[in-house]
């Protein structure tokens, strides 16, 4: 009987969830003994044309991590999903399009200008930039086409589920495969974690306040932060509220508030616009003044909100930037 | 298609592409692997077989330096740690030192102390990381191995199970130190300017003393075992790579 | 011959105030700019941002929130927590490149039908004077980038075989008026 064949691969992606993988420890050696890897290139010399040669469908479950944001990229997801049985999203990025999604409040030509000719750090005399056609004595060496819009992976291809998080744990991954192998999967679309928010788990809950109003939101650096009280009790903007359980509540733990990259729970479509909603609402001021200061305390909502979920917001993008242009 | 008709006619289409680049004289690496990031190599050769040209082509953008602006400043250390997943922390403390200097402040003795046990320990474990499963398969197990074997699992079979979990735990206690700190691993969250956010409990420093001295012994241990003799059963986890072998011709 | 566009609002009117002003205005015979779709909520504190996005997304130039006056909430607090969404709202969509102008909070008691019926008339045309949000069509337009690349992937493969050896070409991108 043969094993079953499982790929990892990355998109717009930093890697962390691939360590997140490799941070199953000994139980690495057992995922190994049952599944066949066929494509992870962060530690094995599979390459994509090993993978274009199998049968559609030949790969039971690719597991793939970061955002869309090259042509590259898109190809290899409709590769990826023709030759797999389960399309996983695994990771924020690609549920959601994670922090590469900020991207979104940009322009395309805004990011090849600044990372190709205006940052200080740069030297671009010929103001080169990235060639998609490139022609040298007959060589041609070429690059993929850098996307308008960033996208999360099922606004590129279907996809069966998804395993959120910034990275993922290694505890949800282990679950993953383990439903994955057992055939013991919830309705196709599922996200692979509890479907609660993260106070549930957090060991600050005690003290998360049923009643809180806001005189002021404090900045991360501006107190020192009890290490056993709720974060928003103390003033301090936390996602917990609006973001899914599943982490163990970790950066609690480190002593800093959530950001929200677990996502959402199946409750809530747009998670910046929820968690958005929450804070303000609970502000204490009454009149327009008032409470313009005290939301003055968040510079940077879409940062704060969208962190990871940008993407996926309802609104996707800032909507006044273009959507194509003549060439590069 | 049926089944085995695409399979007869993939494989045909893969030779009679390799046979295109043959003869062209054309060798594709794509994706390279074991490291972090995306790449592509073509290599054109020339009629003796030597290396014409060689183009490394990066298909991957997504553009830090600028959805980084507009951000509050204490916010780049989680920010700027999602370029890579692998070195997080580097991201992470190098962001964490520019807001000291942003706020004009030196970080207090302990969190110096606890910035510099958790760097520390990253670069010990990310260097394991790059020696068992990124560069060292090319060394331990060899660049002529098939692809198969090329990896973390073909480095075990080489150095044996026993000392592979010692590698695997080994990195996995370091790992949970940083976590200790910094909430979690893979970009964590202690970066405070003048600082960090989690003190040290008193009652945890001898477990971390302890594991400290296990990480040197363990570091001791691997070059020990990468500049031993090269007869068998014991195998070396370094083999020369000479400059002759580099350089030899392909057909 | 396609029709001239005409903006497209879409209102959520608490019923105890700015709902029954709307009845009044209608019972009054006021007359108004039709471009507005009334959704009624039982306080202006109902109103979820995702709402108000949602409206956008869908197609909506603007949203208007009609609440009681600070002070008369039948909820006690529902209008304030509409303020202070609104507020916060207000600035992000800024952010993400939406007119303040095009949503709007007014509070108008049960009394006003005359109130209603000027918001309304000046916010359609101040939407007008905007032009279209449009954004099903913007999203439709970004992501031709993508369905551009899925037909070349298939008529590719149709005419060669599903190795991607060689690679993709991405066809030169259109034109298209931002």
């Amino acid at each position: 009987m043969p094993k079953p064949k499982v790929a990892f691969y990355w998109c717009a992606s930093c890697g962390g969830c691939e360590e997140t993988v490799v941070d199953l420890a000994e139980d690495i050696l057992g995922v190994v003994e049952k599944v066949d890897i066929v494509l992870w290139p962060v530690a094995m010399d599979f390459k994509y044309k090993d993978v274009a040669a199998l049968d559609d469908g030949a790969i039971f479950a690719t597991l793939l991590n970061g955002a869309i944001r090259t042509s590259e990229q898109e190809e290899l997801a409709v590769l990826l999903r023709r030759k797999s049985r389960y399309l996983i999203a695994y990771g924020a990025c690609a549920q959601l399009g994670g922090i590469p999604a900020l991207a979104n409040q940009f322009s395309r030509e805004q990011v090849l200008q600044f990372n190709y000719e205006d940052a200080p750090s740069v030297v671009n005399p010929t103001r080169t930039r990235p060639q998609v056609h490139f022609e040298e004595a007959g060589r041609t060496p070429h690059l993929p086409e850098f996307r308008h819009v960033v996208r999360a992976l099922d606004q590129v291809v279907d996809v069966d589920f998804y395993v959120p998080g910034c990275p993922p744990t290694p505890n949800l991954t282990r679950a993953a495969f383990e439903a994955l192998l057992n055939g013991n999967l919830p309705p196709k679309g599922s996200v692979l974690a509890p479907d609660v928010a993260l106070c549930e788990e957090c060991t600050r809950k005690a003290s998360k306040p049923t009643n809180v109003s806001f005189t002021e939101f404090k900045r991360p650096h501006q107190a020192l932060w009890d290490s056993g009280q709720c974060f928003l009790a103390q003033g301090l903007v936390c996602m917990g509220p609006a973001t899914r359980r599943g982490c163990g509540a970790a950066c609690p733990q480190g002593n800093m508030p959530c950001t929200g990259c677990f996502g959402p729970t199946s409750r809530v479509r747009d998670q910046g616009a929820k968690m958005l909603s929450s804070l303000s609402a609970n502000v204490a001021a009454r009149d327009e003044e008032g409470i313009r200061r005290t939301l003055d305390g968040l510079p940077d909502p879409v940062g704060t909100f969208y962190r990871y979920g940008l993407a996926k917001s309802l609104l996707r993008r800032k909507v006044n930037l273009p959507a194509g242009s003549n060439g590069h | 298609m049926e089944s085995a008709v695409q399979q007869t006619f993939n494989q045909g289409n893969l030779r009679a592409n390799a046979a295109y680049r043959a003869a062209r004289r054309q060798v594709t690496i794509d994706p390279i692997t074991r490291l972090e990031g995306h790449g592509k190599i073509d290599i054109y050769l020339d009629e003796r077989g030597d290396v014409a040209r060689a183009y490394l082509q990066v298909p991957e953008l997504r553009g830090f330096e600028v959805f980084s602006l507009g951000r509050p400043a204490e916010d780049m250390p989680q920010i700027t740690s999602r370029i890579c997943g692998v070195c997080p922390t580097a991201h992470h403390m190098a962001s964490t030192k520019c807001l000291d200097d942003l706020y004009q402040v030196e970080p207090t003795s302990a969190g110096r102390k606890i910035r510099e046990l958790v760097y520390n320990t990253f670069v010990l474990e990310d260097h394991a990381l790059h020696f068992y499963v990124l560069g060292g398969p090319d060394f331990i197990v060899g660049p002529e191995a098939p692809p198969a074997e090329r990896n973390i699992v073909g480095v075990i079979g080489k150095v044996g199970l026993e000392a592979g979990k010692r590698v695997i735990s080994t990195r996995k206690r370091l790992r949970e130190l940083i976590a200790y700190f910094g909430g979690k691993v893979v970009h964590p969250v202690l970066g405070l300017p003048g600082g960090v956010s989690k003190p040290l409990a008193p009652a945890d420093l001898p477990e971390f003393q302890q594991l400290a001295k296990e990480a040197v012994a363990f570091a001791e241990w691997t070059k020990t075992r990468s500049t031993s003799g090269s007869s068998p059963p014991t195998p070396t986890l370094t083999a020369p790579a000479t400059w002759a072998w580099w350089t030899r011709k392909t057909a | 011959m396609t029709k001239e566009w005409s903006p497209r609002i879409v209102a959520f009117f608490c019923n105890w105030c700015t709902y029954t002003a709307a009845d009044l205005a209608g019972v009054s015979r006021l007359k108004y700019a039709p471009n507005v779709r009334i959704i009624r909520l039982m306080c202006s504190g109902r109103v979820d941002p995702q709402f108000i996005l949602d409206a956008l997304a869908r197609g909506a130039d603007g949203v208007l929130i009609g609440g009681c006056h600070p002070g008369d909430c039948h909820y006690v607090e529902g209008n304030y927590k509409m303020l202070r969404r609104f507020t916060l709202l207000r600035r992000m969509l800024a952010d993400l490149g939406i007119e303040p102008e095009r949503v709007r909070l007014e509070w108008i008691s049960a009394a006003e039908g005359e109130k209603v019926k000027r918001v309304i008339n000046e916010m359609t045309e101040q939407i007008k004077a905007l032009g279209p949000l449009g954004l099903p069509r913007k999203f439709a337009e970004w992501d031709r980038e993508v369905i551009a690349l899925a037909r070349q992937v298939r008529d590719r493969e149709a005419a060669a075989g599903p190795c991607p050896e060689r690679p993709l070409t991405p066809e030169p991108q259109e034109a298209v008026h931002a």
